[in-house]
């Protein structure tokens, strides 16, 4: 019985990383004229590194369709992923990392969350360049699905208008 | 019994009753009862916690201060606008940004609303950052053409937002206020219920503890109670060494090895009883020790073993037969073990007395077992002992001739009581100031194998064996009516005298024995005299005397024998109600060439006529003797000069003759 339970838990499991999986999807994008913004990112030993939302999509970029807790219905980000920016500048590392947005609100993001659910730093919604008034130009988003699943993961980790990535202290 | 087997198993302590079916489940029930109740308590509160800080995340209370903060970001950049008088490309970017972060909060707390999740009172407020943000959007599309006014509208409409905005942060507080007195309340109940508890287990693992320690110490006496109970199975406590039941084991052992030689060393402390007696026990122990300690040190030394048999008895075993080492061992035994020592101010001199035997040397049935080696080894002692103690003897082929010899008569003597072997013979006692005989003395001889055998020569085996009881019996029978029939038959009156063993005062039985005697041969009881030696087998006197007193009751005569030898003593005589006093030979033979010996012959005769005690002197064996014992007074005597002892016809006969001559010559 146990042994039967087990299987049916990893099933769960396995399918739902699936999913999460199916829903990041690897794109490439072309260019577009991006509203006016930079995310400063510190590293370890001191050294900044702004990215504009142009220089941002030099990563990997990321497609994903989900909602968020101020969307109804879903919409499609696209951008990069946090962990690829935290490890090009060495603080795939760290503990925990600050994160603080253009409006001075801040929030800080342990390790363990990043590691448990893929975060996407959003610079387009749904084709476009992502504005301010749609909680751009540079948001954090997470697959709903995974949130929901994801016992670390919080709305305060879902930062909009964000501003600045350094270690936490 | 269903009382008693109802009482096994009713609980004793309280470690019972919580070993018992229904202890253990009522006390495991409370524990599990008690954890249950605090974990479902921590639950709730934690639960109340998690509501709270819901509550507060859910109201999103921080909207309130960053929303003020929006607007005060949007006016500063106005302000500036203003003071210097155009809105300049940078403050212009700076206006659009505050425009937008301040259009996504009001649009972000609308949503709130809409949800219900804030206390915020809606309208005012965010109709007054929607009014804001129109402006801003408006002074946008038109370039920002009048500063003044446009910061005269923000102005107004922030002032406005800011009392709602401040009137919502209140509320807030309030009901933070609220929920943080009623998180207090509930944590300080918590506390109570968490030290009650604590306590509570505490308690009970304090409670376990004990009863733990306490099934902990039981186990350990009841174990150290067991080890104490086989230590003295196998062991004697006061040495050591270990004891009889463990000697035989291992010995047998040993001996059933095929063809591996073994020797035993018996030994006997010499003088035991009197240390014990003189210095007291202790000192007795502290000799029993010391001997230990030096049999314990030279068995290691030769890889055997070391054991305390019986009182003073030890032994050693050793694996070999080399004489050369086991003469050796014996000799420092010996010297070791009788070294004087001190012992509370007294010198202490024990001496000890060995008997040797192999396996190899003796006879195959005698080797085989623990029995044969012991009792050789028993009889090399006794040798050593004979021979004048602290020595120690080898079994060789001459003890093995005498230990057989010794065998055969042990196993024959019990039969010669009843074949007839054992024959009753008479020697003469007479009345010195006429020469008469008017009595005898019964002697037991041994007709074994056609040879002649003394009592000195079987009597001792027979006091060992427990045979002797049997032979005076015997003895006492046959000698009583021989002479009283020879009395009837012949009209004289002769007396018998017979030794007793000193066994027979030990038991009453001999008054019974006595008087059955007295009745089945019919002899006058005043000529029948039983004859005593004092001895060390007897121990207690007030018994004895008790049994001497009433079988004169009976009529019977007692006589003390052997006075003047080595076990006798004035206070033994003294304390026994005899009517005789036979003064033993060692008194008598240098009578006629010494004045001591005269002078201590009279001071005896002085004490037997103060205790009222007639006198029989023995060992009288010429006319010289006969003449001086007569001169200092005394009128018994036996020895001979007047007759050896002789088969009874042949005794009675003779005397009989004697009396008749005596009585013709008295009449010419």
């Amino acid at each position: 019985m146990r042994a039967f339970l087990n299987t049916i838990i990893w099933a769960f499991v396995f399918a739902s990383n699936s999913v999460i999986a199916a829903e990041l999807e690897q794109v490439e994008l072309g260019a577009i004229s991006h509203s006016d913004a930079a995310l400063v990112v510190l590293a370890p030993d001191g050294s900044e590194t702004i990215y504009t939302p142009a220089q941002l999509e030099q990563f990997t970029t990321y497609r994903l369709t989900t909602t968020t807790p101020w969307r109804e219905n879903p919409a499609t980000f696209e951008g990069v992923l946090l962990s690829d920016i935290l490890e090009a500048n060495g603080l795939s590392g760290v503990e925990t990392i600050a994160v603080t947005a253009e409006n001075d609100y801040s929030t800080s993001i342990s390790r363990d969350v990043i590691g448990s659910v893929q975060i996407l730093v959003a610079t387009r919604v749904d084709g476009r360049a992502h504005s301010r008034r749609a909680r751009g130009p540079i948001q954090f988003v997470i697959d709903a699905a995974a949130y929901q699943a994801s016992e670390l993961a919080t709305e305060s980790h879902l930062v909009w208008m964000a501003a600045r990535i350094e270690p936490a202290d | 019994m269903q009382d008693a087997g109802a009482d096994t198993h009713r609980p004793k302590n309280i470690l019972d009753a919580l070993a018992s079916r229904p202890g253990i489940w009522l006390a495991l029930g409370t524990l599990v009862a008690l954890c249950f109740g605090a974990g479902l308590y921590t639950q709730s509160v934690v639960r109340n916690l998690d509501n709270t800080h819901e509550l507060f995340e859910a109201s999103q209370v921080g909207n309130g201060y960053v929303a003020m903060s929006d607007v005060q970001r949007l006016l500063l950049v106005v302000q500036t606008a203003v003071y210097e008088g155009e809105m300049s490309e940078e403050l212009e970017r700076q206006f659009l940004k505050a425009t937008d972060i301040l259009f996504v909060r009001t649009e972000h707390l609308k949503g709130l609303v809409a949800r219900g999740n804030t206390t915020l009172e809606k309208k005012d407020a965010l109709e007054k950052l929607s009014e804001i943000v129109e402006i801003a959007d408006w002074a946008i599309a038109t370039e920002f053409s009048d500063l003044d006014k446009l910061m005269t509208e923000l102005l107004a409409a922030s002032e406005v937002a800011r009392g709602q905005l401040v009137q919502f942060l209140d509320t807030m507080r309030r009901q933070a206020d609220d929920i943080m007195l009623k998180q207090a309340g509930a944590v300080s109940k918590q506390q109570g219920v968490v030290l009650f508890s604590l306590a509570a287990l505490t308690l009970a693992g304090c409670g376990a503890l004990l009863l733990l320690r306490l099934e902990i110490l039981g186990r350990r006496a009841r174990e150290q109670a067991e080890n104490r109970v086989r230590f003295l199975a196998f062991f004697d406590p006061l040495t050591g060494l270990p004891n009889r039941v463990q000697f035989q084991d291992r010995l047998q052992a040993m001996l059933d090895e095929a063809r591996a030689p073994v020797a035993l060393l018996s030994l006997d402390l010499d003088e035991f009883k009197t240390i014990n007696d003189t210095y007291g026990h202790a000192a007795g122990d502290a000799v029993l020790k010391r001997v230990a300690n030096v049999l314990k040190e030279q068995s290691m030394r030769h890889d055997g073993f070391a054991a305390r048999l019986a009182g003073d008895e030890f032994a050693l075993v050793a694996p070999t037969d080399d004489i050369g080492i086991l003469t050796e061992l014996c000799s420092t035994i010996l010297t070791s073990a009788s070294r004087p020592f001190e012992l509370d101010g007294e010198i202490l001199t024990p001496g000890v007395s060995i008997g040797l035997a192999t396996n190899t040397q003796v006879s195959r049935n005698m080797s085989s077992t623990v029995d044969g080696l012991s009792r050789v080894s028993d009889f090399a002692l006794y040798a050593s002992k004979s021979g004048g103690r602290n020595r120690f003897t080898l079994y060789d082929q001459e003890l093995e001739k005498r230990f057989l010899e010794r065998r055969a008569m042990l196993d024959e003597l019990p039969k010669a009581i009843h074949d007839g072997s054992l024959e009753v013979y008479l020697q003469p006692k007479v009345w010195l100031p006429t020469g008469k005989i008017y009595g005898f003395e019964a002697l037991v001889r041994w007709n074994r194998q056609e040879q002649l055998v003394t009592p000195d020569e079987f009597i001792l085996l027979a006091e060992e064996s427990g045979l002797v009881i049997e032979i005076d019996n015997f003895v006492l029978n046959r000698a009583a009516r021989l002479v009283a029939q020879w009395n009837e038959r012949h009209g004289t009156d002769f007396s018998v005298s017979v030794n007793l063993s000193t066994l027979h005062f030990s038991s009453t039985k001999i008054l019974k024995r006595v008087e059955h005697v007295l009745w089945r041969s019919d002899i006058r009881p005043d000529l029948l005299t039983l004859e005593i030696t004092e001895s060390t087998e007897l121990r207690d006197w007030d018994h004895a005397r008790s049994i001497i007193s009433d079988l004169r009751l009976l009529g019977c005569k007692i006589a003390i024998d052997d006075f003047g030898t080595g076990f006798s003593s004035l206070a033994y005589l003294r304390s026994m109600a005899a009517d005789e006093l036979k003064v033993d030979r060692s008194l008598v033979e240098e009578l006629a060439h010494s004045e001591k010996a005269r002078m201590m012959l009279a001071s005896v005769f002085e004490i037997a006529q103060n205790l009222e005690l007639a006198i029989t002197v023995e060992g009288i064996e010429t006319p010289r003797q006969a003449e001086i014992v007569n001169q200092m007074g005394a009128v018994c005597a036996q020895g001979y000069l007047y007759g050896r002892p002789e088969r009874h016809e042949l005794a009675l006969s003779l005397a009989t003759q004697k009396t008749a001559k005596l009585v013709a010559s008295n009449r010419q």
